[in-house]
């Protein structure tokens, strides 16, 4: 009978995963999302590679000029194309995006699930210090760690990712707690299999959807963390151009050049919105009261 | 323009004639929008560039300096007996805010203090030779110097000829330096950090009828374009620091007078002198010649100021060559020049500035345009306050060096070219330059100096141990109602301020 058990769970989250993705693409708001984040990643891709200006090449004779028919989102302070600085600065969004939160994942569901399944000490020892990480708004963290390490792109990924790490600990470790309680669980440590592999093996992809979630809202806001490092000058560093250091350019231009702003931060906007939407998507379907 | 000549004419005017007073009117509140907060009041520990603004009128210095930076007299009429005694002649009846008087021994305490070495004070040094004080009669006081010193009456037009009352600073103890008693033409009321800073009209004062105003309120606001506002909105009525794109946008509202001249200051970038790859003169050169300070006018300054070439500023319109152009703009040659010094195949190096858009825009048109002779220019941001380090322990290949400036020629040269000097982030040694440098500063004539200075100026060119891009101008606004007079050190004297 137990030999049964540890196959029906997998069948069961196998038939829980594809009703979700059933739903989510019946979900309006998660497909607008989708369609977002599709779009964003096709200008970052293919049209960038497209668009004929370099988002670093300087033209003195071509300074703050308006969009025009040669440069459709207008040029900057120092001549260069708006639109292919939109472009480039989109790979490095998505980037730090992908990067920051795909290692807090990693590291703060490790961290959760350790602490979780194994319980005692490990698990005081490890949430006190998330807590340690949770005491400090998460803006002035990442300050205080790019401010450290020196301003890079790297460095800045890097403290995003730690500021998400005790957010994904702390959910995966809530997760942990509830499915290790679970009949299949103990009946798998009924039979003699191995903690570290029931753990791994049966208790991490039961706990992951709602961390996915979490992941796909943290995104959003990884994005305009960047956007506040880059605007501190903490970020990527000049000339190469990302949504925030763009819009820390354009603060002084304001009266004069408002197409500097308006292009990056309407596409701050849309990123976020892209990633919420579908965040918020994936979210409904899950909560078990909708269920 | 015209208001900037009229607003002049009228100041001239005033300075000839303090006493027809009668022609402003009297009364009012200022309110005066500032980049940052004063650090502290206390002349003696004065440092930062953000006290100039507040200091003249909360301060009055034993002489003074003309708008155009020439020495005239102040609280003391001054003459040279011989060239190490300088006599100064206080005004009769003189009196600080706290009543008590400003006479010969309250000025021998106060530059007693400042060169007492316990004191601490960085006036000490500004004082140079000073070997003592006497007082020779209630009036009257006699320095004596070592040495002849040219810049003993730009100092004392400065910080360390600023009189504050003795009583007070016995009395006051720690409190003076956020409280200072002074004999400027406004007197402390308030202050509130990085919240507002409050002086008010000291009816002692010794120019006849002034000041004007009844009172003043200094506030920090460090954002231009929120200053920009405060003064469009008219809850500001005069601001410090406009940046030059919105100068276009501005000269159409009749309510706003932009007041600009050529500043003391430059704008320049400082090589590591002490380790390669800028410790090889033709490395050096070949970066200052791949930039073009023309496209820097133009691109970030909006042609206000002027292109810059070495560290004398237009503003001091006798020491200024305008035919002056140190190491030319050559691209191709600066190519050539690298390659010849071993780097034929480019050079990466780091360009670190402090993190505000104007550094960083300038940065940005410096790395674009050594780009194109071979250097590979990366950019390192960090805030002020690290770069300050950063300078100290020599911890950059370039690093920007931006500086407020003096009113003299040795005060923009000898504290960063002679070897010792606070200011020599570079690390330069050389001997001869040091040497004249210190020799224009003892000399007292002029056009002797001229020579020195335009001479010491070709030295630098020939090392290199600097870019000079820019020379900033003093770009401040205010609302029309009000008359003022604007300095080319850019700080405020508002004692002939009036709002009309």
């Amino acid at each position: 009978m137990s030999a049964m058990l540890a196959p029906s769970a997998e069948e069961a989250q196998e038939g829980r995963l594809r009703s979700l993705l059933r739903r989510t693409r019946a979900d309006r708001r998660s497909l607008i999302g989708i369609i977002i984040i599709v779009f964003i990643l096709l200008m970052a891709s293919v049209g960038a590679a497209l668009w004929p200006y370099d988002p670093t090449t300087a033209d003195f004779t071509r300074t703050l000029l308006p969009p025009n028919r040669l440069n459709w989102f207008g040029t900057d302070e120092l001549g260069r194309d708006v639109l292919a600085r939109i472009l480039a600065g989109a790979r490095v969004s998505l980037l730090v995006g992908a990067v920051s939160v795909g290692i807090a994942l990693a590291v703060g569901t490790a961290i959760g699930l350790a602490a979780g399944y194994v319980g005692g000490a490990v698990d005081g020892l490890l949430m006190r210090l998330m807590d340690v990480l949770f005491a400090f708004p998460s803006i002035l963290l990442a300050l205080a760690i790019t401010a450290v390490l020196g301003p890079s792109l790297q460095n800045a990924i890097l403290a995003i990712a730690v500021v998400y790490v005790p957010v994904f600990a702390r959910m995966a470790r809530g997760q942990t707690l509830v499915v290790r309680e679970m009949n299949y669980v103990e009946a798998m440590r009924a039979m003699g299999m191995r903690e570290s592999r029931i753990m791994v093996g049966t208790v991490l992809p039961n706990i992951l959807p709602p961390l996915l979630v979490l992941g796909s809202l943290l995104f959003a806001s990884a994005i305009i963390t960047e956007s506040y490092l880059s605007f501190l000058g903490l970020g990527i560093q000049p000339p190469d151009p990302s949504w925030g250091n763009m819009l820390k350019n354009a603060i002084g231009f304001l009266s004069e050049a408002p197409w500097m702003a308006w292009f990056p931060g309407v596409a701050i906007f849309l990123a976020v919105l892209g990633f919420n939407l579908c965040g918020d998507g994936l979210r409904d379907r899950l909560d078990p009261r909708d269920q | 323009m015209r208001k900037t000549m009229l607003a002049l004419a009228a100041a001239a005017a005033l300075i000839a004639l303090p006493q027809n007073a009668d022609a402003q009117k009297r009364g009012g509140t200022l309110t005066v929008g500032l980049v940052s907060d004063p650090v502290t009041l206390d002349p003696a520990f004065m440092g930062s560039y953000f006290e100039n603004f507040i200091q003249f009128n909360l301060h009055d210095t034993l002489v003074h300096m003309t708008p155009d930076m020439e020495i005239e007299p102040g609280l003391a009429e001054y003459r040279m007996i011989d060239d190490l005694t300088l006599e100064l002649k206080l005004r009769p009846d003189l009196k600080f805010h706290d009543g008590t008087p400003l006479d010969a021994e309250a000025v021998k305490f106060n530059l007693d203090r400042y060169l007492d070495p316990k004191t601490g004070s960085a006036r000490r040094s500004e004082l140079g030779p000073v070997k003592s004080v006497d007082v020779v009669d209630a009036r009257t006081v006699q320095i004596k110097m070592d040495q002849p010193f040219s810049q003993l009456l730009v100092a004392l037009a400065n910080r360390a000829g600023m009189m504050v009352s003795p009583t007070a600073l016995r009395t006051m103890g720690a409190d003076f330096a956020t409280k200072a008693v002074g004999a400027g033409p406004f007197k402390f009321v308030s202050w509130t950090k990085n919240g507002q800073f409050v002086l008010e009209r000291f009816d002692g004062y010794w120019r006849k009828g002034m000041p004007y105003l009844d009172k003043i309120v200094f506030r920090p606001i460090s954002d231009e374009t929120v200053r920009l506002t405060n003064l469009r909105s008219g809850t500001a009525q005069l601001i410090d620091a406009v940046p030059p794109q919105s100068l276009s946008g501005l000269k159409s509202d009749k309510n706003i007078d932009i007041v600009q001249r050529d500043g003391v200051g430059f704008y320049a970038y400082s090589f590591n002198v002490r380790k390669p790859p800028f410790d090889d003169v033709r490395v050096r050169r070949a970066f200052v010649m791949s930039v073009d300070p023309n496209i820097i006018q133009r691109v970030v300054y909006f042609n206000t100021g002027r292109p810059a070439h070495g560290p004398i500023p237009p503003a001091i319109k006798w020491a200024f060559d305008p035919d002056f152009k140190g190491v030319p703009y050559d691209p191709a040659g600066a190519k050539k020049l690298l390659a010849d010094a071993g780097h034929p195949n480019g050079l990466p190096v780091t360009l670190t500035v402090t993190s505000s858009p104007i550094n960083v825009r300038n940065a940005e048109i410096v790395q674009s345009q050594a780009t194109q002779a071979g250097f590979k220019v990366q950019i390192r941001q960090i805030d002020a306050s690290s770069n300050i380090r950063v300078l100290r322990a020599g911890d950059f290949e370039i690093n920007q060096s931006t500086w407020s400036g003096r009113p003299d020629p040795d005060g923009n040269m000898f504290n960063w070219f002679s070897e010792k000097g606070p200011n020599n982030f570079a690390g330069l040694k050389n001997a001869e330059l040091t040497a004249l440098l210190v020799k224009a500063r003892r000399t007292l004539d002029r056009p002797a100096r001229v020579k020195m200075y335009h001479e010491a100026q070709e030295m630098i060119a020939k090392e290199s141990p600097m870019l000079f891009t820019h020379f900033d101008a003093i770009i401040q606004a205010s609302r029309a109602n009000l008359k003022w007079t604007q300095y080319a050190d850019g700080a405020f004297h508002l004692f002939d301020a009036s709002l009309e």
